[in-house]
Order: structure tokens, then C-alpha cells, then sequence
């Protein structure tokens, strides 16, 4: 019997019996062409696009000689691997830069989950005077361009004796955690029914213990997506640090770094530069692979209802 | 799940052992060499000075190698040299300030100074009462030098020690030259002369031959001094834009300079070359450095720069093993044989606003005396970062045995050579207002950066709206 | 018994409840007020000054020039035309670039929202460009696209000579298009979570009813996804008209003849010389922001809202 008569033996819905065809040879057949031929241009435009990471690895393993060949294997056979000794030996600035890259970012990554959760938190379970006028104004920070704040936020930071140091770099972003945070993590709250919080609270449970033993566990997931988020967000930022950081400067992040050591200004070869790229760009892969669940679930959430 | 990942990451890695085991590689790792200057300290000093020397890290090893110097001579003095500072940009300054930390020495570039000198950021050295003996020591200098360290042109005062004389020369690859069958030119060649060997080098001898015959430098020196020799100005006297004179008529200087440049870089003159162009043109000179002796071509075998270079060419011809040398800036005849003009520049130590205490600014100038004087130069020969702005070590001292790992000597004479005469780079003193010195030099890069892009008519227009939109003299 | 309690204990809980949620809001409400508010309004008056090249000073603002800062955009020629210049460079790539990767981003989607082995970890390959630092990415290029890069080596090798990448300033900017394409993954990720709210039972339907694929996509999908694409342009325009980290790091100082001088880059440029004036453009672009984003979520009627699910 076919897929067909069995359905309709079985008192099947319409909608869901399937058309009634003869599964041949040729369709078999068929079908198998059509799934190579989709892995085949799938592999295809992967290639075209993992094609700067190929070049860039291939460069940064070229001796200096050979830089100049505009070859991507060296035509002697020999690999250079001194480029990523220089940058990866403990004295060398650029693991200084590593070091101060990773001590914003790791800030970041669990300072901003926990503000940005509490604030939405407040925003969505808790009934007060101004609200929701308050989360407007939170929206509205969005439209600002962050340039319009940064230029007399140096201004002030030279004032606080902040210039040439970490802070003005994730003090700011434990003030609440950025607006799509905040925006993101109360979609989410409003997702945990309402009989909870009120059960907890016949219970006597007080606000606080609301959040940290109930809300909090829930949205795990989420929290990761957003600990992600701003981890390669701060080690990204390239911006801030230019403004803030002077240019021989003790704190100096990577991203900056980077750039003034490798970059137009330096007139570094290419090989160390890809090599520099390279390693800077190693935990930004590492952490995807393994929060890539977390990053498809949250980007989800983001409830795109408007 | 995280399974499947590290075992696709190890197969990875496998086949990539594999492929590089199979083509039967040679791994290498090439140190890279760091020479640092250790500091000194005078640990019970009672007078202590803070410098900021330029950020490049050779001249780091510079100042260091002075201060170091004057402390063993000097106990009485501490002199700081900020290990991971420097001045990279002029508005360096401005940020230093900010934070506190302006130093009492301070490098400064020679010609974008004005800003600061003129807004009493330095102090005037030309103050005999303040700096004993100072007009003895400006007079020992080159005048051309000198001249620099005024904000403008009816500025006196002398705001900042130079501490090189950086005239333009044009290096050589003696090793293409000798590839390519082309003998080197002799010291007094002129600009004919400097096509005929680009010429040669390009057609090289069969086996060799090099891509281009010279490297110019995006840089405002090169510029000015090739307008100089055309006789081509920005600005007139009375303050009137004056780049486009005479255009449209038969004489127009800077359509002659623009047509020059042109013809080197995008155009072949009548050279015979095969319809090339003969020179190329890249921010810093990199192509020139970047010479492998293995290979069949060779990108550039000259290129105009100044001494300042000088040690980071010869670590690349030690590294790769090639032979350099230096030539003279070829002279341009004019029509009314005149000698031709070439620019020579400076940077230097200023002593800020910062080091008003008497006794501490005593001692930033006897520091200053010390690094400009021939015992001095000759503590820092080895580095090759500074050609002795010392009319009296023109032929003497320890700068004049610098020579490579083989012991090729470099030509000494090419940097101190009088076959051209010395013009001030400083063309933007013409303006009194040190705001607007700055948007000139704006626009005249802005105008260079045209080159190969726009024509001359359309440049020039562009840079005259620009110069009486904010500078306002019609 | 519990009515007589009611009303006072529920007043008690509301004064508690307020003081709490307050208490929860208050590091992002402080954050707005120091970090947001006073720069805010701190720039709005610094761009009413003209400032030279000095320390700053809560004392000494600088010469007081009205609406100089602004007009000179206008009325100066050195300065019309960079501002100018600048606003042409940023809206063109915004108005190629935005749909540009839109459209391609939700075929991508389309092509790849599947059920195939190994397809996650397909999509994780074309995700990858993505994760590149935009500092690293900028130096990537500007390093492989030199004269003598690598990639002008390879097209050398295939016969393909001849495109200037960012030599020129006719080749600049379609270069540097080219080099955003491979941020596609990004979207890809946001249009494939959109695609799955679509039900199954719509496009069996149509399938029934004998519609082809191509018709199916236009009719079934687009529509379906039009909150996503609303989000997508308002979040694409804001981060578009701020490019900054990608171009910056690419060419020096705004690509050859300005081609690349982002309006991002202009202000930054301009900002320890022309500090007032740089407030000035920061507020320029903010009125821009805003009005462009209100005018297209005012405009916002062909956005379909399916059931909430």
C-alpha cells in the first residue's frame, strides 16, 4: 500500500494525506541530484566566503621574503611561524593587549546580563508610577548616534582623571546594559506567566528573592545569548578605546592595538598583521561554537512583533 | 554536539599536517630582533626632568642613549624618559596636558609646531638671559635648520632645539645596480641624469630589471621641494593664493611641476621604456626596504628620503642581504642655470611651559647642549637616526664610519652635500595666524592628493576656493 | 476580614512596590541621566562654541558663535564641501548596502532553511565572516588588497587586471560594498529565525492549490516576514549612517579624494581641532536619525502582524 491509501484507510484529514504519487527509481534518483546539487552550491558560496580567513591564514605563515612574491603558499616550502611566536610570547605587547582586552570583556559579559536582567525585570514584573513612560525613554536612547555622547563624555572623563585608563571602557555599560538589552530581556520576562511571580509571592517571597530564585533561572539561555553578545562586544570595540586611550598607552586594548601595531598607520608587513588578525580572532570562533544554540535560540526571542 | 565539533577540528588539523608534511615543508621562526636601550637612574638625584621623545621605537633607543649618557656624567641629574610614551601626532601635547603629564622636554616636529609654539606651549630659547649662550649654539647650527623653529615669518624667536638635518637624498640599492649593468652616478647629477638611470634600470640587462626606476614619497617635503625648483609657490608674499599663476597662459609653474609628477607616474615621457611609467609613489618608502635579492625583479632601486630612514634601511639590507647607499638630491637647471633647490627639514627638543623652576630648566638646557654637541652625535652614531645638525661635524665624526654588518661604509657626504641650496620646508609661515597655517597645509595635501585623479585646472580651482573660503585674502 | 485589611495593606504594598521597582530601574535610570542626558546636553552647547586647540575647561567654553557651526556647512566653501562629501559618501553606501544586503541575506535564508544533515553546521560556515573583529577585518583588507597584495596577485594569475580596489576613487566604494557582502551571514541568522514562524500548513496549501516555488516565496514568505524587514531597516539605517570601525581602519583618512569619508570619519577626524564643530555634526546626524526612523515606522503600514504566537 502506498502512503496514500494508508492515510486514507485511516481516516486521515485531507490536509494532511499525501499526494498520491509512484516513489520510481527516476524520482529516487532525482531527488538525490537535487540534494547534491543544493551541497554542491552550498560548499560553493561557503568557500567564496570563508575565502578571506583561508587567505589570512595562509598569509600570516609566509616568511617575510616571500610577502612580497603576492603568493599565498611560499614557492620554497617554507612555513614562517615566527610571526606568531613574536605576538604570542608572554613579554610582548600584544598578550598585554590580550590581557586588558580580556579583563573589559569578562566584565562586561557578567556585569551587563545581571544589570540589564534586573532593569527588565523592574520594567516588566513590577507595576510603578512612570513606567512605562520610563521604558520609552529608555527606546528613545537608541536614536541617539553614540558619537553625539562620546565627544564631552571625554570631555568629562578628563575631568574624573578617566582618560588613559579602563574605566570609561564598561563603567558605563553597568549602568543598565544598553537599551536593546534591556529591551531583549523584558520580551523575555513577559514570557513567564504572571501565576508564578503571584504564587511566590503568597508564599512570601520578597521582590528580590522573586528575581534571583525564580526570574533568573528561566532565562538562562537568554542571559548567555546576552553575556555573548557583549563579551565580543567589548572585545570588538574599537571606537572607545581610540578615544580614551592615549597611543603608547599601559592599558590599551587589543582592537587599538591591533590597529596602531599592524594597521595603515604601522606599515607592518602583511604577515604579522594576518598573524595579529588571526589569534585576535580565535575567541571569537571558540565562543561561537559553543554558544551557537544559545545564539540561534535568543536571536528568536528577540520578538520581532514589534 | 561538541563532540562532532572537536572531531571535525582535529581532522582538520590533520589534513593540514598532512599537506604540509607531504610537500615536505620547512618550518622556521625568524626572531624578531627588539634592541631596547635599558635606563639608567640616578637614584638620589635632586633635580629630576621627564622627556618625551618621539613614539618611533628607534628613537626611543635614541634619547634613552643621551640621557643615559648625561646621567653618568651628571649625578646631580634624573632624567626620565618615558618608556612607553612618545609623541606621535603634534596634539599628543594637548592630551598629555590633559592628563597632567606634560613632560619638560618634549619632542617636536619641525615643521607642524606653530600651533603650540605660537600658543606658548614652548619656550623661547633664543632668550640669552634664560639660555646662556644660545646665539653661540643656533650660530654653529645650518641656517636652513634654523630657520625652522620660527612660528612664522616675522617670528624671531627659536622655539625648539633641531636635532637633525634632514635634507632629502635619494638611496640606493647598489646591489640592483649592479644587476641590472648600470653603473652609480656621480655626487653632482642633475634630473636629466636621474631619468637616463631610471631608464637603464628599467631596461635592465637581460636578466635583471627593475619594475620602476625611483620611489617617491607622498610627503609634503618632496612637494615643496619640486615646486621650489619649478618655481612654483602656494601662497605669494602679500598673502594671495598663487598656486595657479599663469595657468592657461604659456608659463604656468605649477602645471609644470603637476605635468612632471605626472609623467613619472601615470604617463611615460619619451624615455623609450616601453610606454612605462618610470616612478612610483607610496606613503613611506616602503617598496624600497622591501628588496629580496632572490627575486627576478627588483620593485625600486631608489628612493628619495632623508637620514632619519637611514637605520631601518640598513637593518632590511642586513636581514636580506643587499648593499645601500646614498646619493645627493640631483640638481634642477633651470633655464637661467641656477643650481637647483632641495628641502631640508628638522625635528626637534623643546623645552615646555612645564619646566619653569630655574634650577630644573637650567639643566633641560645644558641636556640639550649636551645632545647637540659632537661628543653628542658621536654617543649615537650607531643608531643612524640623526645626521649632525653641527655645521663643524659636516666632514668629521663618528656618523661619517656608519656602515653595514659587511662593513659597507655609507656615503656620508650625500647628506651634507651643497651641490643644491637648502630651502625652508616651513612654507605655511607665511601666514601669520597659526589656525589657518593649518587648514594651508590642509589644502595643499588635499591638492597633491589629486594627483593622477583630477586635472590641474580642476585641483588648482579647488584649492583656491578652499583658500579664500577661510583664509580670505582674494 | 480581609476587605477591612485590604485597603491599607494594599497601599503598603503599592509604596513598597514602587520604592522596589524604582530601586530595580535605577542603574539604567543613573546611567541615562550621567552618561547620556549631561553629554547630551553638554554637546548642545559646546556646538553653539567655537573651541581651539586647547585643554578642556568647564570654565572656559571657547568664543561664543551662535549657529556658526552649523551654517558654515552651508555657507563656507572648505567646509560645505567635505560635509557635503561626507553626507553623499555615507547615504550612497546606505542606499545601496541596506536593501543590497537585505534582499541577500533573505535569499541566503531561503536557500538554506532546509532540513539536510550537516546543515547547521553549513549555516555556522557562512556565519563565520561574521565573527571577524571589524578592526582585524579592516586590516585584513587593507593588507590583501594592496597593490601588491595577495589579491591582485590571484586576479593577476586568472588574466584579471586592472581594478584599482582602493587606489582610486572610482573603485573605493564599490570595493568596499563588495567587502561588506560578507557580513551577509549576520542577517542570514535573524531572516532564518523570522522564516520559522512561518506555519508549514501555508505553504502546503498553496503547493496544493499548484503554486510554484518562486510564487510561494513572493506571496507566502515576504509578506509573512514584513516585521523583520521593518526591524531590520530601522536597526540597519542607525548602525549604517555610524559606520565607523570597518572604513577607519581600512584607508587612512577618508580613502583617496574623500570617496571613503564617512560621516563618522569626518567627525572623528575634526574632533581635538574643531571641537564645537564636531558637536555640531554629532547633532546633525542625530535630527537625521531620528526623522528618518520615525518617518519610515510612521510609514510602516505594510507591516503584517501575524497572530501572536
Amino acid at each position: 500500500m502506498t502512503d496514500t491509501q494508508s492515510a486514507l484507510l485511516a481516516g486521515a484529514p485531507l490536509s494532511e494525506i499525501p499526494p498520491a504519487r509512484k516513489p520510481g527509481k527516476g524520482e529516487r534518483a532525482q531527488k538525490i541530484g537535487k540534494r547534491s546539487a543544493f551541497y554542491l552550491g552550498a560548499l560553493l558560496l561557503a568557500c567564496f566566503f570563508l575565502f578571506p580567513f583561508f587567505v589570512m591564514i595562509c598569509i600570516s605563515l609566509l616568511s617575510d621574503a616571500d610577502v612580497y612574491l603576492q603568493v599565498l603558499f611560499s614557492p620554497e616550502g617554507i612555513v614562517e611561524i615566527g610571526n606568531y611566536l613574536a605576538i604570542l610570547t608572554p613579554g610582548a605587547d600584544y598578550m598585554r593587549y590580550v590581557a586588558n582586552s580580556l579583563m573589559v570583556s569578562a566584565i562586561c559579559a557578567v556585569g551587563i546580563p545581571l544589570v540589564s536582567s534586573l532593569c527588565a525585570f523592574g520594567f516588566s514584573k513590577l507595576h510603578f508610577h512612570g513606567r512605562d513612560v520610563m521604558f520609552s525613554v529608555v527606546l528613545g536612547t537608541l536614536m541617539i548616534p553614540s558619537v553625539v555622547t562620546m565627544l564631552p563624555l571625554y570631555a568629562i572623563y578628563v575631568k574624573l582623571g578617566w582618560v588613559d585608563t579602563l574605566f570609561p571602557l564598561w563603567v558605563p555599560s553597568l549602568f543598565g546594559g544598553g537599551a536593546t538589552n534591556i529591551f531583549l530581556m523584558r520580551q523575555f520576562f513577559r514570557g513567564i506567566p504572571d501565576d508564578v511571580i503571584a504564587a511566590a509571592k503568597i508564599d512570601g517571597a520578597g521582590t528580590f528573592r522573586i528575581y534571583l530564585q525564580f526570574c533568573l533561572p528561566l532565562c538562562i539561555p537568554v542571559m548567555l545569548y546576552v553575556g555573548y553578545m557583549s563579551f565580543v562586544g567589548a572585545w570588538n570595540n574599537f571606537a572607545g578605546p581610540m578615544m580614551y586611550l592615549g597611543k603608547n598607552s599601559k592599558w590599551m586594548t587589543l582592537a587599538l592595538g591591533l590597529y596602531y601595531d599592524f594597521g595603515p598607520p604601522s606599515g607592518s608587513l602583511s604577515n604579522a598583521a594576518m598573524a595579529a588578525g588571526a589569534v585576535m580572532t580565535l575567541p571569537c570562533i571558540v565562543l561561537f561554537i559553543f554558544f551557537q544554540k544559545y545564539l540561534i535560540e535568543g536571536v528568536s526571542v528577540t520578538g520581532l512583533k514589534g | 554536539m561538541k563532540k562532532r565539533w572537536i572531531g571535525m577540528i582535529a581532522a582538520a588539523v590533520m589534513v593540514m599536517l598532512a599537506v604540509f608534511s607531504f610537500t615536505a615543508c620547512k618550518v622556521q621562526s625568524t626572531k624578531k630582533q627588539d634592541t631596547e636601550v635599558k635606563p639608567e637612574e640616578n637614584e638620589n638625584a635632586s633635580i629630576q626632568l621627564t622627556v618625551e621623545g618621539h613614539a618611533d621605537s628607534i628613537e626611543k633607543d635614541l634619547v634613552q642613549t643621551w640621557a643615559n649618557k648625561f646621567m653618568e656624567a651628571n649625578k646631580d641629574v634624573n632624567i626620565k624618559v618615558n618608556p612607553r610614551g612618545g609623541i606621535s601626532t603634534m596634539s599628543d601635547l594637548v592630551t598629555l596636558e590633559q592628563e597632567g603629564n606634560l613632560p619638560d622636554i618634549s619632542w617636536t616636529a619641525g615643521d607642524q609646531h606653530s600651533k603650540w609654539s605660537g600658543s606658548g606651549y614652548f619656550q623661547d630659547l633664543s632668550n640669552e638671559e634664560n639660555f646662556p649662550g644660545s646665539k653661540a649654539f643656533f650660530d654653529g647650527m645650518y641656517e636652513s635648520v634654523v630657520a625652522n623653529t620660527h612660528y612664522n615669518a616675522m617670528d624671531t624667536g627659536i622655539w625648539f632645539v633641531p636635532r637633525d638635518y634632514n635634507r632629502l637624498v635619494v638611496f640606493i640599492n647598489k646591489t640592483a645596480f649592479e644587476k641590472c649593468g648600470v653603473a652609480v652616478p656621480s655626487a653632482d647629477w642633475t634630473f636629466d641624469d636621474l631619468l637616463e638611470t631610471s631608464r637603464k634600470l628599467m631596461a635592465g640587462n637581460g636578466s635583471y630589471e627593475c619594475k620602476f626606476g625611483l620611489e617617491l614619497r607622498n610627503w609634503a617635503p618632496v612637494y615643496t621641494t619640486m615646486m621650489k625648483n619649478f618655481g612654483a609657490t602656494y601662497v605669494d608674499e602679500e598673502g594671495y593664493c598663487a598656486l595657479d599663476k599663469g595657468i592657461g597662459t604659456k608659463d604656468c609653474p605649477a602645471l609644470n611641476v603637476w605635468t612632471w609628477y605626472d609623467n613619472a607616474l601615470n604617463n611615460d615621457i619619451d624615455i623609450d621604456a616601453g610606454g612605462k611609467k618610470f616612478a612610483t609613489m607610496t606613503n613611506e618608502g616602503s617598496t624600497f626596504k622591501s628588496f629580496n635579492p632572490k627575486t627576478k625583479v627588483c620593485n625600486s632601486p631608489m628612493v628619495v628620503n632623508t637620514y632619519a630612514h637611514l637605520g631601518k634601511y640598513i637593518a632590511a639590507a642586513n636581514s636580506t642581504g643587499w648593499v645601500l647607499d646614498a646619493l645627493p638630491f640631483p640638481a634642477f637647471t633651470s633655464a637661467d642655470n641656477q643650481k637647483g633647490y632641495v628641502g631640508a627639514g628638522c625635528s626637534g627638543y623643546a623645552i615646555t611651559k612645564a619646566c619653569t623652576d630655574a634650577t630644573k630648566r637650567e639643566w633641560a638646557w645644558k641636556f640639550l647642549q649636551y645632545c647637540m654637541s659632537e661628543q653628542g652625535y658621536d654617543d649615537v652614531a650607531s643608531l643612524g637616526v640623526v645626521c649632525p645638525v653641527l655645521k663643524s661635524m659636516a666632514d668629521k665624526g663618528e656618523w661619517t664610519n656608519f656602515a653595514d654588518k659587511a662593513g659597507n661604509k655609507i656615503n656620508y657626504k650625500a647628506f651634507v652635500a651643497t651641490n643644491t641650496e637648502d630651502i625652508d620646508l616651513n612654507y605655511q609661515n607665511v601666514l601669520s595666524s597659526t589656525d589657518k597655517q593649518a587648514d594651508l597645509i590642509g589644502y595643499a595635501d588635499t591638492f597633491w592628493k589629486n594627483l593622477g585623479q583630477n586635472s590641474f585646472a580642476g585641483s588648482a580651482e579647488q584649492f583656491r576656493k578652499h583658500y579664500e573660503s577661510t583664509i580670505a585674502k582674494k | 476580614m480581609n476587605n477591612m485589611l485590604a485597603p491599607r495593606y494594599k497601599r503598603r504594598i503599592k509604596w513598597k512596590e514602587e520604592v522596589q521597582g524604582w530601586l530595580c530601574i535605577l542603574p539604567v535610570v543613573l546611567g541615562i541621566l550621567i552618561f547620556t542626558l549631561v553629554p547630551v546636553l553638554y554637546a548642545f552647547i559646546t556646538s553653539f562654541f567655537e573651541t581651539g586647540i586647547k585643554v578642556f575647561s568647564l570654565t572656559d567654553w571657547g568664543t561664543f558663535v551662535g549657529l556658526k557651526n552649523y551654517t558654515q556647512n552651508f555657507t563656507v566653501y572648505a567646509y560645505r564641501e567635505q560635509f557635503w562629501q561626507s553626507m553623499k559618501v555615507t547615504f550612497v553606501y546606505a542606499l545601496i548596502n541596506i536593501p543590497l544586503q537585505m534582499v541577500l541575506g533573505f535569499l541566503l535564508a531561503v536557500f538554506l532553511n532546509r532540513e539536510a544533515r550537516g546543515i547547521k553546521a553549513i549555516r555556522a560556515l557562512f556565519y563565520l565572516p561574521v565573527l571577524i573583529p571589524p578592526v582585524c577585518s579592516g586590516v585584513l583588507w587593507n593588507q590583501l588588497t594592496g597593490e601588491y597584495g595577495a589579491i591582485n596577485g590571484i586576479l593577476a594569475k586568472v588574466g584579471i587586471t586592472g581594478w584599482a580596489w582602493f587606489d582610486q576613487a572610482s573603485t573605493s566604494m564599490p570595493s568596499f560594498i563588495f567587502i561588506n557582502l560578507f557580513q551577509i551571514g549576520g542577517s542570514m541568522i535573524l531572516w532564518l529565525a523570522q522564516l520559522k514562524n512561518v506555519p508549514k500548513s501555508m505553504y502546503e496549501s498553496a503547493q496544493l492549490d499548484g503554486a510554484s516555488k518562486l510564487r510561494q516565496l513572493l506571496v507566502i514568505t515576504v509578506p509573512m516576514v514584513t516585521p523583520m524587514i521593518l526591524y531590520n531597516l530601522i536597526m540597519s539605517l542607525i548602525g549604517t549612517l555610524q559606520t565607523y570601525d570597518t572604513v577607519a581602519t581600512l584607508v587612512d583618512n577618508g580613502g583617496k579624494q574623500n570617496s571613503l569619508l564617512f560621516y563618522m570619519v569626518f567627525i572623528y577626524g575634526n574632533r581635538i581641532n574643531k571641537f564645537g564643530y564636531t558637536c555640531a555634526l554629532s547633532f546633525i546626524l542625530f535630527f537625521i536619525t531620528a526623522i528618518l526612523s520615525c518617518v519610515v515606522m510612521k510609514s510602516s503600514k505594510w507591516v503584517y502582524y501575524g497572530e501572536e504566537g
